[in-house]
Protein backbone atom coordinates (compact mmCIF):
# COMPACT_ATOMS: atom_id res chain seq x y z
CA UNK A 1 0.00 0.00 0.00
CA UNK A 2 1.34 3.33 -0.64
CA UNK A 3 -0.06 7.21 -0.19
CA UNK A 4 0.96 10.46 -1.25
CA UNK A 5 2.59 13.12 0.61
CA UNK A 6 1.99 16.68 -0.85
CA UNK A 7 5.61 18.46 -0.92
CA UNK A 8 5.98 21.74 -0.67
CA UNK A 9 5.41 25.02 -2.70
CA UNK A 10 9.86 25.26 -2.74
CA UNK A 11 10.04 21.86 -3.54
CA UNK A 12 7.27 21.67 -6.55
CA UNK A 13 8.64 24.97 -7.62
CA UNK A 14 12.31 22.65 -7.55
CA UNK A 15 10.68 19.51 -9.67
CA UNK A 16 8.59 22.01 -11.95
CA UNK A 17 12.07 23.08 -13.45
CA UNK A 18 13.87 19.37 -13.60
CA UNK A 19 12.64 17.02 -16.72
CA UNK A 20 10.12 14.03 -16.37
CA UNK A 21 10.86 10.50 -16.39
CA UNK A 22 7.55 9.87 -17.83
CA UNK A 23 4.50 11.37 -18.87
CA UNK A 24 3.19 13.15 -15.33
CA UNK A 25 5.90 11.32 -12.91
CA UNK A 26 9.46 11.97 -11.87
CA UNK A 27 11.69 9.26 -10.40
CA UNK A 28 13.91 11.16 -7.00
CA UNK A 29 16.16 10.49 -4.85
CA UNK A 30 15.66 11.97 -1.31
CA UNK A 31 17.93 12.90 1.93
CA UNK A 32 16.30 13.90 4.82
CA UNK A 33 17.87 16.34 7.48
CA UNK A 34 18.37 13.53 9.68
CA UNK A 35 20.70 11.94 6.92
CA UNK A 36 17.96 9.12 5.71
CA UNK A 37 18.20 8.95 2.41
CA UNK A 38 15.01 7.74 0.08
CA UNK A 39 16.32 6.23 -3.44
CA UNK A 40 14.03 5.70 -6.55
CA UNK A 41 10.75 7.53 -4.88
CA UNK A 42 8.04 8.58 -7.57
CA UNK A 43 6.66 11.65 -7.40
CA UNK A 44 3.67 12.96 -9.45
CA UNK A 45 2.74 15.96 -11.33
CA UNK A 46 5.56 17.43 -9.09
CA UNK A 47 3.38 17.71 -6.23
CA UNK A 48 2.91 14.50 -4.80
CA UNK A 49 6.00 12.11 -3.29
CA UNK A 50 4.19 8.28 -3.20
CA UNK A 51 5.66 6.67 -0.23
CA UNK A 52 4.45 3.36 2.05
CA UNK A 53 1.76 3.44 3.97
CA UNK A 54 3.64 2.95 7.10
CA UNK A 55 6.22 5.93 5.81
CA UNK A 56 5.98 9.26 7.70
CA UNK A 57 7.88 11.46 5.50
CA UNK A 58 7.41 15.03 6.56
CA UNK A 59 8.24 17.51 3.94
CA UNK A 60 9.72 20.11 5.93
CA UNK A 61 12.43 17.60 6.49
CA UNK A 62 13.80 17.15 3.03
CA UNK A 63 17.11 18.51 2.79
CA UNK A 64 17.98 17.83 -0.83
CA UNK A 65 15.85 16.10 -3.79
CA UNK A 66 17.33 15.13 -6.88
CA UNK A 67 16.84 13.53 -10.26
CA UNK A 68 17.22 9.64 -10.20
CA UNK A 69 19.49 9.77 -13.06
CA UNK A 70 22.38 8.46 -12.30
CA UNK A 71 24.04 9.05 -16.08
CA UNK A 72 24.13 12.70 -16.07
CA UNK A 73 23.50 13.59 -12.49
CA UNK A 74 21.01 15.91 -13.36
CA UNK A 75 19.27 17.79 -11.26
CA UNK A 76 20.88 17.38 -7.83
CA UNK A 77 19.79 20.51 -6.35
CA UNK A 78 19.05 21.56 -2.48
CA UNK A 79 15.82 22.84 -2.10
CA UNK A 80 15.42 26.41 -2.03
CA UNK A 81 18.58 26.76 -4.76
CA UNK A 82 16.36 28.34 -7.12
CA UNK B 1 -10.09 -14.30 -8.59
CA UNK B 2 -7.39 -13.78 -5.75
CA UNK B 3 -6.63 -16.89 -3.37
CA UNK B 4 -4.27 -17.16 -0.60
CA UNK B 5 -1.99 -20.42 -1.44
CA UNK B 6 -1.68 -23.68 0.24
CA UNK B 7 0.91 -24.01 2.54
CA UNK B 8 2.44 -26.47 0.96
CA UNK B 9 2.28 -24.95 -2.63
CA UNK B 10 3.74 -22.09 -0.75
CA UNK B 11 6.74 -23.79 0.28
CA UNK B 12 7.16 -25.33 -3.02
CA UNK B 13 7.37 -21.74 -4.58
CA UNK B 14 9.72 -20.24 -2.17
CA UNK B 15 12.28 -22.94 -3.38
CA UNK B 16 11.62 -21.78 -6.86
CA UNK B 17 13.03 -18.30 -8.69
CA UNK B 18 11.12 -14.98 -8.59
CA UNK B 19 9.97 -13.81 -12.52
CA UNK B 20 10.24 -10.17 -10.70
CA UNK B 21 11.13 -8.55 -7.60
CA UNK B 22 8.50 -9.92 -5.47
CA UNK B 23 6.55 -12.09 -8.07
CA UNK B 24 6.32 -15.28 -10.20
CA UNK B 25 4.28 -15.80 -12.89
CA UNK B 26 3.48 -19.72 -12.56
CA UNK B 27 1.65 -22.40 -14.94
CA UNK B 28 -0.30 -25.31 -12.70
CA UNK B 29 -3.33 -27.26 -12.36
CA UNK B 30 -5.94 -27.03 -9.70
CA UNK B 31 -5.79 -29.90 -7.59
CA UNK B 32 -8.43 -32.15 -8.85
CA UNK B 33 -8.64 -30.54 -11.75
CA UNK B 34 -7.47 -30.95 -15.44
CA UNK B 35 -5.75 -27.68 -17.44
CA UNK B 36 -3.03 -25.72 -16.81
CA UNK B 37 -3.93 -21.72 -15.44
CA UNK B 38 -1.57 -18.88 -15.51
CA UNK B 39 -0.94 -16.85 -11.85
CA UNK B 40 0.98 -14.33 -10.74
CA UNK B 41 1.73 -14.98 -7.08
CA UNK B 42 2.95 -12.42 -4.75
CA UNK B 43 5.36 -13.58 -1.94
CA UNK B 44 4.76 -17.01 -3.10
CA UNK B 45 1.43 -16.34 -1.18
CA UNK B 46 -1.41 -14.24 -2.79
CA UNK B 47 -2.52 -15.66 -6.18
CA UNK B 48 -4.14 -13.83 -8.79
CA UNK B 49 -5.64 -15.59 -11.95
CA UNK B 50 -3.93 -14.16 -15.07
CA UNK B 51 -6.41 -13.60 -17.00
CA UNK B 52 -8.94 -10.43 -18.29
CA UNK B 53 -9.92 -8.94 -14.60
CA UNK B 54 -6.25 -9.11 -13.55
CA UNK B 55 -6.13 -5.24 -13.46
CA UNK B 56 -8.84 -5.36 -11.79
CA UNK B 57 -7.84 -7.50 -9.09
CA UNK B 58 -4.47 -5.76 -8.95
CA UNK B 59 -6.09 -2.80 -8.12
CA UNK B 60 -7.97 -4.11 -5.36
CA UNK B 61 -5.30 -5.37 -3.77
CA UNK B 62 -3.16 -1.86 -3.64
CA UNK B 63 -6.51 -0.32 -2.59
CA UNK B 64 -7.21 -2.56 0.02
CA UNK B 65 -3.63 -3.83 1.25
CA UNK B 66 -1.66 -7.02 0.82
CA UNK B 67 -2.63 -8.64 4.09
CA UNK B 68 -6.17 -7.82 4.44
CA UNK B 69 -6.55 -9.23 0.85
CA UNK B 70 -4.65 -12.23 2.44
CA UNK B 71 -6.32 -12.82 5.14
CA UNK B 72 -9.56 -13.04 3.11
CA UNK B 73 -8.95 -15.15 0.34
CA UNK B 74 -9.85 -18.72 -0.23
CA UNK B 75 -7.72 -21.17 -0.43
CA UNK B 76 -6.05 -22.43 -3.54
CA UNK B 77 -4.83 -25.78 -3.98
CA UNK B 78 -2.55 -26.99 -7.00
CA UNK B 79 -0.99 -30.34 -8.22
CA UNK B 80 2.75 -29.67 -6.75
CA UNK B 81 3.56 -31.64 -9.70
CA UNK B 82 2.05 -29.38 -12.25
CA UNK B 83 3.63 -26.09 -10.93
CA UNK B 84 6.36 -24.12 -13.52
CA UNK B 85 7.69 -20.52 -12.87
CA UNK B 86 8.19 -19.25 -15.91
CA UNK B 87 11.02 -16.76 -16.63
CA UNK B 88 11.09 -13.23 -17.62
CA UNK B 89 12.29 -14.44 -21.28
CA UNK B 90 9.06 -16.35 -21.47
CA UNK B 91 6.90 -13.65 -20.70
CA UNK B 92 8.64 -11.51 -22.87
CA UNK B 93 7.78 -14.18 -25.24
CA UNK B 94 4.28 -14.85 -24.48
CA UNK B 95 3.56 -11.22 -24.87
CA UNK B 96 4.89 -10.43 -27.90
CA UNK B 97 2.84 -13.57 -29.09
CA UNK B 98 -0.01 -12.01 -26.88
CA UNK B 99 0.83 -8.72 -28.96
CA UNK B 100 -0.98 -9.77 -31.76
CA UNK B 101 -3.78 -11.25 -30.85
CA UNK B 102 -5.29 -8.34 -27.90
CA UNK B 103 -3.25 -5.31 -28.96
CA UNK B 104 -3.84 -5.19 -32.10
CA UNK B 105 -7.20 -3.69 -32.05
CA UNK B 106 -5.91 -1.41 -29.27
CA UNK B 107 -3.76 -0.09 -31.89
CA UNK B 108 -0.74 -0.85 -29.63
CA UNK B 109 3.11 -0.34 -31.00
CA UNK B 110 6.10 -2.54 -30.84
CA UNK B 111 9.44 -1.95 -31.12
CA UNK B 112 12.58 -1.16 -28.42
CA UNK B 113 13.05 2.66 -28.77
CA UNK B 114 11.63 5.36 -25.68
CA UNK B 115 11.62 8.57 -27.35
CA UNK B 116 15.11 9.38 -25.55
CA UNK B 117 16.38 6.81 -27.36
CA UNK B 118 15.74 8.52 -31.28
CA UNK B 119 16.98 11.71 -32.77
CA UNK B 120 15.69 14.90 -32.52
CA UNK B 121 13.38 15.97 -35.07
CA UNK B 122 11.31 19.52 -35.78
CA UNK B 123 8.05 19.52 -35.02
CA UNK B 124 6.38 20.24 -38.24
CA UNK B 125 4.05 23.22 -37.17
CA UNK B 126 0.62 21.51 -37.83
CA UNK B 127 0.65 17.91 -35.84
CA UNK B 128 -1.30 18.28 -32.29
CA UNK B 129 0.26 16.28 -29.45
CA UNK B 130 -1.53 15.78 -26.41
CA UNK B 131 -0.56 15.01 -22.48
CA UNK B 132 -2.81 13.66 -20.25
CA UNK B 133 -3.13 13.71 -16.69
CA UNK B 134 -4.98 13.18 -13.08
CA UNK B 135 -4.82 16.46 -12.44
CA UNK B 136 -6.03 19.59 -13.89
CA UNK B 137 -3.30 21.69 -12.93
CA UNK B 138 -0.50 19.84 -14.82
CA UNK B 139 2.66 20.86 -13.47
CA UNK B 140 4.35 20.66 -17.21
CA UNK B 141 2.00 23.00 -18.56
CA UNK B 142 3.06 27.03 -18.09
CA UNK B 143 -0.26 28.20 -18.14
CA UNK B 144 1.06 32.05 -18.48
CA UNK B 145 2.77 31.58 -21.19
CA UNK B 146 0.90 28.83 -22.99
CA UNK B 147 3.69 26.21 -23.61
CA UNK B 148 5.13 22.78 -22.84
CA UNK B 149 7.73 23.26 -19.87
CA UNK B 150 11.07 21.87 -20.48
CA UNK B 151 11.97 18.30 -19.88
CA UNK B 152 7.79 17.38 -20.26
CA UNK B 153 6.49 14.14 -22.08
CA UNK B 154 3.58 14.11 -24.29
CA UNK B 155 1.97 11.39 -27.25
CA UNK B 156 0.67 12.66 -30.47
CA UNK B 157 -2.79 13.25 -30.77
CA UNK B 158 -3.23 10.59 -32.98
CA UNK B 159 -2.03 7.97 -30.74
CA UNK B 160 -4.40 9.72 -28.06
CA UNK B 161 -7.04 9.05 -30.10
CA UNK B 162 -6.63 5.78 -30.84
CA UNK B 163 -6.25 5.08 -26.97
CA UNK B 164 -9.60 6.60 -26.39
CA UNK B 165 -11.30 5.52 -29.48
CA UNK B 166 -9.97 1.87 -28.99
CA UNK B 167 -11.17 2.37 -25.04
CA UNK B 168 -7.80 1.34 -24.52
CA UNK B 169 -6.09 1.76 -20.75
CA UNK B 170 -4.04 4.86 -20.65
CA UNK B 171 -2.14 3.94 -17.79
CA UNK B 172 -1.06 0.92 -19.46
CA UNK B 173 -0.42 2.33 -22.72
CA UNK B 174 1.83 4.90 -21.85
CA UNK B 175 2.99 2.92 -18.56
CA UNK B 176 2.47 5.01 -15.98
CA UNK B 177 3.41 4.22 -12.22
CA UNK B 178 0.04 5.51 -10.96
CA UNK B 179 -2.97 3.76 -10.97
CA UNK B 180 -5.52 7.12 -10.89
CA UNK B 181 -7.79 7.61 -13.06
CA UNK B 182 -6.65 9.75 -15.71
CA UNK B 183 -8.95 13.10 -16.22
CA UNK B 184 -7.43 15.55 -18.38
CA UNK B 185 -5.74 16.08 -22.06
CA UNK B 186 -3.61 18.92 -22.32
CA UNK B 187 -3.16 19.89 -26.40
CA UNK B 188 -0.31 21.07 -27.60
CA UNK B 189 0.88 22.41 -31.19
CA UNK B 190 4.46 23.32 -31.26
CA UNK B 191 6.03 25.79 -34.07
CA UNK B 192 8.34 24.11 -36.45
CA UNK B 193 11.36 25.79 -34.65
CA UNK B 194 10.50 23.67 -31.62
CA UNK B 195 12.05 20.20 -31.56
CA UNK B 196 11.12 16.85 -30.02
CA UNK B 197 11.80 13.43 -29.83
CA UNK B 198 9.46 10.54 -30.39
CA UNK B 199 9.61 6.85 -29.81
CA UNK B 200 7.53 3.77 -27.91
CA UNK B 201 6.76 3.73 -24.87
CA UNK B 202 9.04 0.98 -23.29
CA UNK B 203 7.23 -1.46 -20.84
CA UNK B 204 7.77 -0.18 -17.19
CA UNK B 205 5.41 -0.74 -13.75
CA UNK B 206 3.97 -4.10 -14.65
CA UNK B 207 2.44 -1.96 -17.85
CA UNK B 208 3.02 -2.88 -21.35
CA UNK B 209 3.30 0.76 -22.31
CA UNK B 210 3.16 0.47 -26.58
CA UNK B 211 1.71 4.28 -26.90
CA UNK B 212 3.51 6.82 -29.06
CA UNK B 213 5.75 9.05 -26.49
CA UNK B 214 7.54 12.41 -27.61
CA UNK B 215 9.79 14.04 -25.24
CA UNK B 216 10.70 18.19 -25.28
CA UNK B 217 13.91 18.38 -24.08
CA UNK B 218 13.63 22.24 -24.17
CA UNK B 219 9.43 22.40 -23.99
CA UNK B 220 7.93 24.34 -26.84
CA UNK B 221 7.15 27.83 -28.09
CA UNK B 222 4.86 30.55 -26.22
CA UNK B 223 0.91 29.97 -27.40
CA UNK B 224 1.59 26.35 -28.38
CA UNK B 225 -0.82 25.04 -25.97
CA UNK B 226 -4.32 25.92 -27.15
CA UNK B 227 -6.73 23.79 -25.15
CA UNK B 228 -7.52 21.36 -21.70
CA UNK B 229 -10.25 18.63 -22.20
CA UNK B 230 -11.76 16.50 -20.01
CA UNK B 231 -10.16 12.85 -20.91
CA UNK B 232 -11.84 11.35 -23.66
CA UNK B 233 -13.89 14.09 -24.71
Amino acid sequence: MTKKVKLLDTQIKLLESLPEQGMGFQIVDIELKNGQKLANRIVFNSTYLQVNEEEFIDPLQIELIKLHDEKNGNGAKKVGDN
Amino acid sequence: MIYKLFISDSNTLQHKPETGMGYQIVEATRFGQTGVKRYIVYNSELVVNLDADFKTYKRQIFSEGFSKVLNRSNELILETNSIRVLNKAEIIQSKALGFSETKANKKRHSGDKGAKDNSQENANGTEVFVRISAYEDDKRIDFGDKKLKPGSYTTTEKDYNECVWTNDDPIDRYALPNDETIKWAFYIKPRTSDILQRGIVQPAFEHEGGGIEAYFENGTSTNTYFQKKSYGK
